[in-house]
């Protein structure tokens, strides 16, 4: 009776694995790659830009056709002059860049001030120790302290790397303001950005566990401690070393808002189911690109962070295409892995799509037990049946593998 | 007779794995010392700063500060020492609201000296892992994505073959474009090596210089599809060892010959010889707005080299290395008769302690090895076993790990 | 009946000493060789300079220890089931009167048990050596990463002993297969501190496993030998 039970154990392990392992690897032996679609905003029209790419990825002969807002299709050379600010060095190359646009001139610092970055609302696992840097020191750049610092029940510890000890006096008085403004300890979360290659230091943006913000500097060896007034609750916060913003702060809705260096809070119009954004940013627009599945959606912001336009495009992707219907039609569901935090997520594929496998599959194995002469009407046989008619192909595989044994 | 041999060549082999492993290991549980130094010509006094870890016993813990001096033993403070080399500190000395309205009697400003800053590697020998296999990107790249190159080319003894990269195949016509240009230029193939720029508008507009069998130099590019090749001349007609590419506008590259002369190539593809000395092993160039220090290792001393922009040589400082005799080594050469070393500039060296030192635990190891061979019942007589010792004398440690090590048989069973 | 487990515990234990040793020298050398190449980066890089790297690239400084729990595993599992296999011995254990299921489970609880007691012994080692030098936040989520490594260490004994146990070849072949991708999941790159969202899973898995071994011994309850 208990080796039966095992065998069940086993077999649901069996089916485990290969739903992890078959479909991304019959993805990997047949997957094709994408068309490209990319939507710009043109700071010279103040209109979208589409380009997208088409015909055989395999040869490479896939080229990329470039459409204005309207449909029309434009040439390479137009398209590469409406974005300035992507395509600076060959525009330099050909004469062909502006020395102004739109009544400003483009000189190297309006230039230089393009950022790129991609912004997510899943926090990533990270230590709950920093290093706390001299907001204004007396030599430029960023220097390593000797200590790093702790927010836990007891409050704000700073621990000297050296001897593994918490430094008392600096901890006492880093305390003080903190107690005033009402933090309640311990921290739930510390962001910033710990590391030394970053032209000047801004200090640590912390959620408090009654799920205020607070942030914290350190500004000539004296704490620096402002409460930040934010209605919901923080998720994650991604913090900038230049440009005007503090961070992006993201919340449980993967809704973000902006910080700006004035401690003004914006909240960007953006939707995104996925929590991941491309943000570009320069002197005229900030745009936020989202792509989900199979549409990627361009929001176009003023510098004021005011919604200004957007334009959603289909893109191709995997999953319509024809090699990912042929895998909804083998394997009922596949079991996939997040980065970041492991996790395991199941993901069923639609009834209507693998039926017709698992009844095959269920008849194959009532087949091969009748030519055996096994009695299909025993518990146990009836039992595997149920599985391959519920699991497919993975149940099928896996009562030969963990055979009844006679 | 012949197990008996294939034993010792073990032994052998088990000594030197040891004397690899053991005294890195043995190293890691001493605490170093860095010995940081660091110099700075400094135009404002015409001399060297110089700055470099100093370490002071303080009430039993050591601590280490930076001190800075110059050639002839003056001490600066860090801020004086900032004040002495103005171009290299320009941001700072802006922070601090300090620097000076003009330097060496000429106006510059404080970003002009900031931009000027550069440090460049030379190396003295090119890369040995080198596919072979290379991008030749269009000069006219910058027009368009439709030149993206599709191919990677080659130079073998059949001349240049592209090769495409979907299909794997070579592309006959433009191969035999190129290879029909390259042998109007006298090019001999195969070729040995080819060098690119760093920059990427360089690259497009430069493309390749590549060094045939014979030694010549030529540069390989492509306009619009068609090849663009120019036999160039070689420095003072001498074999080239390397090409080291710059991204500064002043200067091209700096070439390095085989007799360890170095050369500075302007963008007109025209020479001016440095005075350096030999630079087979490499240098380090760090460059500001008026002028270039080079920095050579020799084997125990570090050479300065201060050049003005015009490659005249100003100044010059060698700086013997400290050689502080520290515990782990003096208790190394106890224990250890001989050290590996591997690095690429020197290869493999064998380091020999002192004999007088290692021979006393050599001594007693080699007779606790006769003693235990005797107490276990191993013959000790035959010449073999007289070997296994004589190893152990001079190998020491090592030498007993591979003797125990591998095992023998004991004494013939009657 | 406790009597006939001492002796039996006793058979396992005369097959398994040496190589329990071996296991517990590796795992406590490794150890030992991490808290010195601490110490050594320690002083080399500085106390500030190296907290700051495993602050910001989360690096795993006791890398080391990463496939010693399977080595352990494999020299003991492979010490205590592979004499049971050839010549078909286990026929000798069997003749024992005792139920069958009992005795092989007697000897997987046993290898189990000298498993544990080595991984503990060398986690406490570790986790002493390593808070001299570093607070409980690196601690932690240091022996969090570790642990999926000793569960998949225990997977991988477990299963030894149902593989030994398989008399055919093919299945033999397959659930060795099996079995490698099973242990895969342990050993992803998980990130410091990553892995405790997937705890669940593996200790499911790790339970699955220590059970498996009934099901390739149960022939010998059915008389085949």
């Amino acid at each position: 009776m208990g080796a039966k039970i095992v065998r069940i154990l086993l077999i649901l392990l069996a089916i485990f694995i290969m739903a992890y392992y078959l479909p991304s690897f019959y993805q990997k032996s047949v997957e094709k790659r994408p068309y490209k679609t990319m939507i710009y905003f043109s700071e010279v029209t103040h209109d979208f830009i589409i380009a997208k790419e088409s015909g055989d990825t395999l040869n490479r002969q896939a080229e990329m056709h470039y459409y204005d807002a309207k449909g029309n299709e434009i040439p390479e050379k137009e398209y590469m002059k409406l974005l300035p600010f992507n395509n600076t060095r060959k525009l330099k190359l050909m004469g062909e860049m502006p020395d102004s646009l739109n009544g400003i001139e483009l000189n190297n610092k309006i230039l230089k001030s393009v950022r790129r970055s991609i912004l997510i609302a899943e926090p990533f696992y990270s230590l709950a120790l920093n290093p706390l840097f001299e907001s204004q020191p007396e030599r430029i750049g960023v220097q390593l302290p000797d200590d790093v610092f702790r927010i836990n029940k007891h409050g704000i510890e700073f621990l000297n790397c050296e001897s593994n000890r918490i430094e008392q006096e600096k901890s006492k008085k880093f305390n003080q303001p903190l107690i005033e403004k009402g933090f309640s300890f311990p921290a739930k979360g510390i962001y910033g950005i710990p590391s030394t290659i970053k032209l000047k230091d801004d200090g640590y943006f912390i959620v408090d566990n009654s799920n205020r913000l607070f942030h914290l500097k350190m500004i000539k060896g004296e704490p620096f401690c402002k409460e930040i007034k934010f209605n919901g609750t923080i998720k994650n916060i991604k913090c900038h070393s230049s440009g005007d913003l503090f961070c992006h702060i993201f919340d449980d809705n993967n809704q973000i808002y902006v910080l700006t260096r004035e401690y003004e809070l914006h909240k960007i119009p953006v939707e995104n189911p996925n929590g991941r954004f491309f943000v570009t940013s320069n002197y005229f627009y900030n745009t936020y690109k989202v792509n989900d599945k199979d549409k990627s959606t361009l929001y176009v912001l003023s510098p004021e962070y005011k919604l200004i336009a957007k334009h959603t495009e289909t893109i191709d992707h995997y999953s319509h295409s024809k090699e990912a219907e042929i895998e909804r039609s083998i394997f009922p569901f596949k079991i996939m892995r997040t980065p970041g935090l492991a996790h395991f997520i199941p993901i069923p594929n639609p009834v209507k799509d693998f039926y017709i496998l698992n009844l095959i599959c269920a008849g194959i194995f009532i087949i091969i037990k009748l030519i055996r002469r096994r009695k299909i009407w025993l518990p146990v046989n009836v039992a595997d049946f149920t599985i391959i008619l519920l699991t497919g192909i993975y149940g099928f595989i896996g009562v030969w593998i963990f055979p009844n044994r006679k | 007779m012949l197990n008996k041999s294939i034993r010792i060549i073990a032994i052998l082999l088990t000594a030197l794995a040891t004397c690899i492993i053991v005294p890195r290991f043995f190293r890691m549980l001493f605490s170093t010392h860095s010995n940081y130094k660091d110099v700075v010509y400094s135009e404002v006094l015409n001399d060297f700063i110089i700055s470099e870890y100093e370490y002071k016993n303080i009430n039993g813990k050591i601590s280490g500060i930076t001190i800075y001096k110059d050639s002839k033993g003056n001490r600066y403070t860090r801020e004086q020492a900032d004040s002495l080399c103005p171009l290299n500190n320009a941001s700072q000395l802006t922070y601090d609201g300090k620097f000076p309205d003009s330097i060496c009697g000429k106006n510059i400003s404080a970003k002009d000296a900031d931009d000027a800053i550069f440090h460049m590697n030379i190396a003295g020998r090119y890369n040995e892992l080198f596919y072979g296999l290379s991008e030749l990107k269009d000069q006219k790249s910058y027009l368009s994505n439709k030149y993206e190159p599709k191919d990677l080319f080659r130079i073998k003894e059949n001349g240049i073959e592209f090769i495409v990269s979907s299909t794997n195949t070579i592309d006959e016509k433009k191969s035999k474009l190129f290879n029909s240009e390259l042998e109007q230029l006298g090019f001999t193939a195969p070729a040995i090596t080819w060098w690119s720029p760093a920059d990427r508008t360089d690259f497009e507009k430069i493309g390749y210089f590549v060094l045939d069998s014979k030694g010549e130099l030529f540069r390989l590019s492509m306009n619009d599809g068609r090849p663009d090749i120019l036999r160039l001349n070689r420095p003072d007609e001498k074999k080239i060892r390397n090409i080291n590419f710059s991204n500064r506008p002043e200067f091209l590259a700096i070439i390095i010959t085989e007799d360890g002369n170095s050369y500075v190539m302007d963008r007109n593809f025209n020479y001016q010889a440095l005075p350096l000395p030999s630079l087979r092993r490499g240098a380090f160039l760090q460059g500001n707005l008026m002028h270039l220090t080079f920095t050579t290792h020799e084997k125990d001393a570090t050479a300065y080299y201060i050049l003005d922009k015009n490659y005249k040589l100003i100044k010059q400082l060698t700086i013997g290395d400290k050689k502080v005799a520290s515990l782990q080594e003096t208790i190394g050469s106890y224990l250890f008769p001989v050290k590996i070393s591997q690095n690429a500039n020197y290869g493999i060296q064998f380091h020999f302690s002192n004999p007088f030192h290692f021979i006393w635990l050599n001594i007693i190891l080699a007779l606790a090895t006769f003693f235990i061979k005797k107490r276990n019942g191993y013959p000790i007589n035959d010449a073999f076993a007289i070997i296994d010792i004589i190893v152990v004398l001079v190998l020491g440690i090592f030498g007993m790990a591979g003797v125990f090590a591998i095992p023998q048989r004991k004494s013939k069973q009657i | 009946m406790i009597e006939k487990l001492k002796h039996l515990i006793y058979k396992e234990w005369l097959k398994t000493r040496w190589y329990a040793t071996i296991a517990l020298l590796l795992s406590l050398g490794t150890v030992i060789y991490i808290f010195i190449s601490i110490r050594s980066d320690l002083n080399l890089l500085g106390a500030p300079q190296y907290f700051s790297s495993l602050i910001l690239e989360k690096s795993i400084f006791f890398g080391k220890f990463k496939y010693i729990p399977i080595i352990t595993a494999l020299l003991i599992g492979l010490s205590q089931f592979v004499p049971e296999v050839t010549d078909k011995r286990i026929k000798l254990s069997l003749h024992l009167p005792m139920e069958n299921t009992t005795v092989i489970y007697s000897m997987v609880l046993f290898g189990f048990a000298i498993i544990t007691a080595i991984q503990l012994i060398s986690v406490l080692l570790l986790t002493l050596f390593m808070s001299v030098y570093f607070p409980s936040e690196i601690i932690i989520p240091s022996l969090q990463t570790i642990l999926p490594w000793i569960l998949g260490g225990m997977t991988c004994y477990f299963f030894i002993a149902m593989i030994s146990l398989e008399p055919i070849w093919k299945y033999r072949f397959l659930y060795i297969i099996f079995v490698y991708f099973v242990l895969r999941l342990f050993y992803y790159s998980y990130g410091l501190g990553n892995a405790v969202t997937i705890y669940p899973i593996l200790f499911i898995i790790t339970l699955i496993s220590s059970v498996s071994v009934i099901y390739t011994s149960h022939r010998f309850n059915k008389g085949e030998l």
